[in-house]
Formats: C-alpha cells, structure tokens, sequence
C-alpha cells in the first residue's frame, strides 16, 4: 500500500496522511491490525519533517482510527472501519455554522462574533 | 620457500582484485549506464553534466591504475626480502590502504551525485509504502544467528586464551575492539533500513534489494572480522604468526569480494530516472 503526498497541495501534508490512510481503511487495502510503519520511518521516506508525521498519527490516534501499542509499534484500530468515516473538521465546520446563523439571526456583527470567539478560543472571559 | 612463492601469489592475486578486476567491472558498469541510459532520455540520473561524471570514472580509474603501479613496487620489495620477512605485515596492510584509497574517494563521490540530485529536484510529490521495515525483511534468521554465534564464540576464544597470559595477546581489549566494529556494521545496516533515502527517484523495490544486499554485506564483513581476528590469535598462539602476512591478505581480498557486490543492473528501475523534473 503506497502513500503519496504533494508538499505543493494548498492542503497541508499531515492532513493529506490523514485522508489518505481513512481512505486506505475504508477501501480495506489496510485492515484492521495492519502495522503502519514507525513515525521515523515514513518522515525519512517522504523526506518529510517526524512532526509533520507525528501530528498527523496523533490525530488518527485521537479519532481511534490507529493505535500505539507501546514498543510493537502502530496499527490500525479495530473500529478503524466505523471511525474513518467520522470526520471531526467536518463537524465542528457544521456546528460552527449553526451557531454562526443564530448569532447573526439575533443581530450580532460579524466582527462581534470574531472578537468574542477569539476571547474563548484564549479564555479571556474566565 | 612454497610458503615464500604461496604468499606472493596471494599478494598478487590482491593486487590484482582490488586494484583491477573489481575496479575494471565496476568502470564497465558505469560505461554500460552511460551508454545505454544517456542523459538526454533519463535527465534524472544526471544531477550534474554527464562530462563531469565521465571525468570522475577517469580519474577513479587511473587512481587505481596508480595504485596498482605502486602495490607492484611493494611486490617486488616482498620479493627482493630487503626487510627479511619482518616488513611483510607492513607492507600487505600499506599496500591495502593505498588499494582503499579509490574507493573511499568514489564514496565520497556517490555521496556527492545523491545530493546533487536532492538538490536538482523540482517534484512535490513523493510517495512511501505504508508498511513497517523489520530486520528479517533484509536478512535470513540463519545468517544473523550465525553472525552472533561466532561473535559469541570469538568472546568465548578470548576467555579461553587469556588464562595462559601471552606476552603479544591483547587481552580483552580485543572483545571491544570487535564489539565496537560490530556496532559499526549494525549502524550502517540500520541505516540502509531506516534512514533517509538517499536517492529520491529510486523505486521501492530497489530500495529494498538495495537495502538487503547492503545489510548482508555487513553480516558477512562482521563474520569475516571476527574470524580473521580469532585465527590470528589462533595462529599465534601455534607459533604461526609468520603466516599471518598472507592470512591478512585473503582476509583483506574477501573484504574486497563482499564489499563490491553489486545490485544486478538488469534488475535496476531506470524509468524512474526517465521523467523530466516538474517545475511546481
């Protein structure tokens, strides 16, 4: 199973990693225990920096769609099936937009609703 | 005086492999390359002017020729017993290095064309297989098992000979020395495993065999030290050591063998060579 990024995309190369081992699981060309090749391993041979890889494990990870089992490495989550096809970005995205409307429903400016999200985002109103 | 006439044509055979045979197929080699992949089909194995690389296989060549020359000279000092058999060590080990030489600067070269070639690359895209490298991926359980079992028994050789206390034995000193090489081998292996690629158009099945010949390489060059270093206080300890001269030069003509294997060119992707760089 080959991954192939573009460092000139717009889209940024952790979240192509991303896509690209959702879509792998769900198409099953990965299965479910599959091992995924060390954080070192795929950085150095996508000449990309470890961090770049790391975060985009770390999000796979968090979304369940991996697991680290200690010095055995990384495989592929068991649920990974059910979980790649949850999309986190997507939803805050809708959600976002929901409460966006009201806002504007109820009259608040659009330079009201960045300020006051820019306040929350760095906890300023606590 | 056959051990005299054995040991000098050991020597030559030496001077012949690593200075001419090994050197003169790896030069056919490369002029196959150039004659058969030229630049103007496959730009991405010219980092640099072809004219630049054609001067470099000169240069390694005549190097060696040079060598060959001055080895031959050695020779006929060996033979001549000027320095009565003392200087044969000396002079197998001198003539080794001076053999080296062309080929430590044709590394130092290859290191050179692959970031030359990093450099010139304009592609965004690159691409990665998506499954973990494992150690037996490159090597056999037998030959790395065995690789240890003689590593174990050289350690178990130096026990054994350090209780007769031998003025010329270097004692433990010799079980780090080994270990210390041996460590050496197994990073460089580890390396070839797990670094980064050093040439960015090779395919990854290439990179694999590449990968796999470079890793038994090493199992084989770390089997081969440590069983010259145990029979060289083998053959001291019978009194042999006037037979060390021409044990050290088969030992440094099977370092050469191993050290020369080659990935077969016929096996080599050079389509992945053939594609112009894209500007992005």
């Amino acid at each position: 199973m080959e991954i192939v990024i573009d460092t000139g995309d717009t889209v940024p190369v952790f979240a192509q990693i991303i896509e690209q081992i959702k879509n792998a699981v769900l198409s099953g060309d990965l299965a479910p225990g599959s091992a995924l090749p060390s954080i070192r391993q795929l950085a150095n041979d996508l000449q990309l920096n470890p961090n770049t890889v790391a975060k985009a494990y770390r999000l796979l990870e968090r979304d369940s769609v991996i697991e680290t089992r200690g010095y055995r490495g990384t495989f592929i989550h068991p649920d990974a099936v059910t979980n790649s096809t949850v999309d986190l970005n997507a939803w805050v995205i809708s959600k976002l937009e929901e409460v966006v409307k009201e806002f504007r429903g109820a009259g608040v400016t659009d330079s009201e609703i960045r300020i006051a999200f820019g306040n929350v985002m760095n906890n300023r109103n606590k | 005086m056959y051990l005299d006439i054995l040991f000098y044509m050991i020597f030559l055979s030496q001077i012949f492999l690593l200075s001419w045979y090994y050197p003169k197929k790896l030069r056919t080699r490369v002029e196959y390359v150039f004659n058969n992949y030229p630049p103007d089909k496959y730009p991405n194995l010219y980092p640099r002017p072809l004219e630049k690389y054609q001067r470099g296989l000169w240069t390694y060549w005549n190097t060696n020729i040079f060598m060959m020359i001055i080895a031959l000279g050695f020779f006929l000092l060996l033979v001549s017993r000027v320095a009565n058999g003392e200087a044969d060590t000396a002079i197998v080990v001198t003539t080794f290095f001076l053999q080296f030489v062309p080929m430590l600067m044709l590394e130092v070269a290859v290191l050179r064309y692959y970031k030359a070639m990093q450099e010139n690359r304009t592609r965004t895209i690159r691409s990665a297989q998506l499954q973990p490298r494992r150690l037996f991926d490159f090597i056999s359980p037998g030959l790395l098992g065995l690789a240890i079992l003689i590593y174990f028994a050289f350690v178990a050789l130096i026990i054994y000979v350090n209780q007769f206390g031998f003025s010329w034995f270097g004692g433990y000193s010799n079980i780090l020395m080994i270990t210390l090489s041996n460590l050496f081998f197994a990073a460089i292996a580890y390396w070839h495993m797990f670094g980064k690629k050093m040439d960015p158009y090779q395919s990854h099945e290439d990179r694999m065999n590449q990968t796999k010949l470079v890793v038994k390489q090493m199992a084989f060059v770390s089997i081969a030290v440590t069983l010259y270093v145990s029979f060289n206080i083998v053959l001291s300890a019978f009194g042999l050591r006037h037979l060390q001269p021409m044990f050290l030069s088969i030992y440094f003509q099977l370092l050469a063998i191993i050290s020369y294997q080659a990935v077969s060119i016929e096996n080599i992707d050079f389509e992945v060579y053939k594609e112009e760089p894209l500007a992005t």
